[in-house]
């Protein structure tokens, strides 16, 4: 199992995943590209001392850019959307 | 909304206490709610403005915009709160605020959601004193005459100034040179570098006095000497006590000067610009010349007694002025003076040579204008002078006329160089000592039993 500060990255804030945190008590991470939904669930339980009831993850490949002086790879990096049982929450700012 | 705000206090304690003469300290607590208030509505109106990645514009949620731009926000709604709070202490307190406040405290000063503000500031305001009485003053009304001496005085100045200037080799008396002029403190730190700066070089009726870079020096035809173009002359001089340059004031000063090109007036001949005038012959130009004399002549009669009117003022009221103003006033004493010299008709070269006389004189001169000031600004208010825009128009136009200019440009150059409140100072000040003239005790007197009164601007 994956230690679990290497398996969190950052928590990803944007319209959507706020949306999901106050609605639905839905937290969305970008993690470790090796880590597991149960490497997630045990990082987040963890960290953030609460109780995780589902994890989602999701692998975005990262896109073909052209930039002045050529081609780049962008990186490939795994979303994952974790739920939370009712009533735990998670400030994330 | 802004009017509501404005009209609700955020003040929950003023106190205002003497500190000095005419300086008021004043301790003000803003109160918890109005912190509240006014950092929400920044919030806010940040926030639907806030352009965050992940989040469309003003989509962004409120505490995370907090969090980024709470700092920045806070600080800009204390500058909004203290000034809104020193506006409202000022006027709940009826105090008469010049200069601006000194407050040492307010960079250190925190804004936190939820808590009272307190911080205090210093200021100086007008000096409290007893008018002296302004009813029958005693005035001598000189009775100036313009004669032909005087006529041909004028005429022989218009020739030089509408003379030809002719290129020489070698400098004499009186002549003008052009070049490059740079000044230096006793640090090396430079405070003009001006090309194409203009001298002349001393005529034998100024004693050696002479003006360079606006700077008036005692021994100027000694350390300049009759130079020949190409030649670079070094003046030290030390820099007077009341230059507008803080820097500058009791500095020792190196100026360094190039001398380019070396230049002789050579008179116009009085017919010829006569002629040039539109006249037909030099009897008819004299006669314009007596006129337009005789209209200075009504104007300095005018200024003497004004004078007398200030002599009086200043005698009559006793009071302290405020320090830090005193020591900022030389660069108004300045503008005012400019402006007096303009009135009178003053061609630029002789109101340049003047300000920098000025510059060197102590700083006695630049406090009894500010103590003058003070006492004409209370008296404006208990005679009710004001001056109205065609008042202030008219008068740019007389002085434009005066000095050869479009009163529209005049009006622009004016403006550029900040000098309209100076200019509507002193028509205020005029008319408040025209309005104490008019209930004065005038007695003519022939000019040689004329003794002028102290000098001052008036």
């Amino acid at each position: 199992m994956m230690e679990s500060t290497h398996v969190i990255r950052r928590p990803i804030l944007t319209e959507k995943s706020t949306f999901g945190m106050n609605e639905q008590a839905r937290y969305a991470f970008e993690v470790d590209r090796r880590a597991t939904k149960d490497d997630v669930k045990a990082a987040v339980e963890r960290i953030y001392g609460v109780k995780v009831i589902g994890v989602a993850t999701q692998v975005r490949k990262g896109k073909l850019r052209r930039l002045r002086y050529g081609w780049v790879q962008e990186r490939t990096s795994k979303k994952a959307v974790v739920r939370l049982k009712e009533g735990d929450v998670i400030e994330l700012f | 909304m802004a009017d509501a705000d404005t009209k609700t206090s955020i003040t929950s304690d003023i106190k205002v206490e003497d500190a000095g003469a005419c300086l008021k300290k004043i301790t003000i607590e803003i109160t918890p709610e109005a912190v509240d208030a006014h950092i929400g509505e920044s919030i806010d109106t940040v926030a639907a403005e806030a352009n965050m990645p992940g989040f469309r514009k003003g989509r962004a949620p409120r505490r995370l915009v907090e969090k980024k731009f709470g700092p920045a926000v806070r600080e800009e709604t204390k500058n909004r709160l203290v000034a809104q709070a020193y506006q409202e202490a000022i006027e709940k307190h009826e105090l008469k605020v010049v200069g601006d406040p000194q407050a040492n405290e307010l960079a250190d000063l925190e804004v936190v959601a939820g808590q009272p503000i307190s911080f205090t500031v210093e200021v100086e305001v007008m000096p409290e004193f007893e008018m002296p009485g302004l009813d029958d003053i005693k005035v001598q009304k000189p009775l100036f005459e313009v004669d032909d001496e005087l006529v041909g005085r004028e005429l022989d100045k218009l020739c030089v100034n509408e003379g030809e200037l002719e290129e020489r080799d070698a400098a004499e008396p009186g002549d003008y040179l052009t070049g490059h002029g740079i000044m230096l403190d006793s640090k090396g730190a430079e405070h003009h570098n001006i090309p194409g700066a203009v001298v002349q070089v001393p005529t034998p009726d100024k004693d050696g006095k002479g003006m360079v870079l606006g700077v008036l020096v005692e021994d100027f035809a000694k350390q300049l000497g009759l130079p020949k173009p190409g030649e670079k002359v070094t003046i030290k001089t030390k820099g007077p006590e009341n230059h507008e340059i803080e820097a500058v004031r009791g500095e020792d000063l190196t100026i360094t000067f190039e001398v380019e090109t070396v230049q002789r007036i050579i008179k116009a001949d009085a017919n010829e610009l006569a002629g040039r005038y539109g006249f037909e012959d030099l009897d008819g130009f004299k006669g314009a010349i007596r006129g337009r004399l005789e209209q200075r002549a009504a104007i300095d009669q005018q200024s003497a007694m004004r004078q007398q009117i200030a002599q009086h003022m200043l005698n009559g009221a006793d009071f302290q002025l405020p320090e830090r103003l005193s020591a900022q006033q030389a660069q108004r004493t300045f503008e005012r003076r400019r402006m007096e010299l303009m009135y009178r008709g003053a061609d630029p070269a002789q109101i340049e040579e003047h300000i920098a006389e000025l510059r060197a004189a102590s700083t006695d001169a630049s406090q009894r204008e500010l103590k003058l000031f003070f006492i004409l600004n209370k008296a404006a208010e208990q005679l009710e002078v004001q001056v109205s825009e065609s008042e202030l128009n008219g008068q740019i136009a007389r002085l434009a006329i005066e000095r050869g200019q479009r009163p529209e440009q005049f009006r622009q150059e004016l403006i550029q160089n900040n000098r309209i409140a100076s200019l509507y100072q002193q028509l205020r000040e005029h008319k408040t000592m025209d309005a104490i003239l008019s209930k004065a005790d005038i007695t003519d007197v022939k000019p040689e039993d004329y003794k002028p009164a102290d000098e001052t601007s008036a």
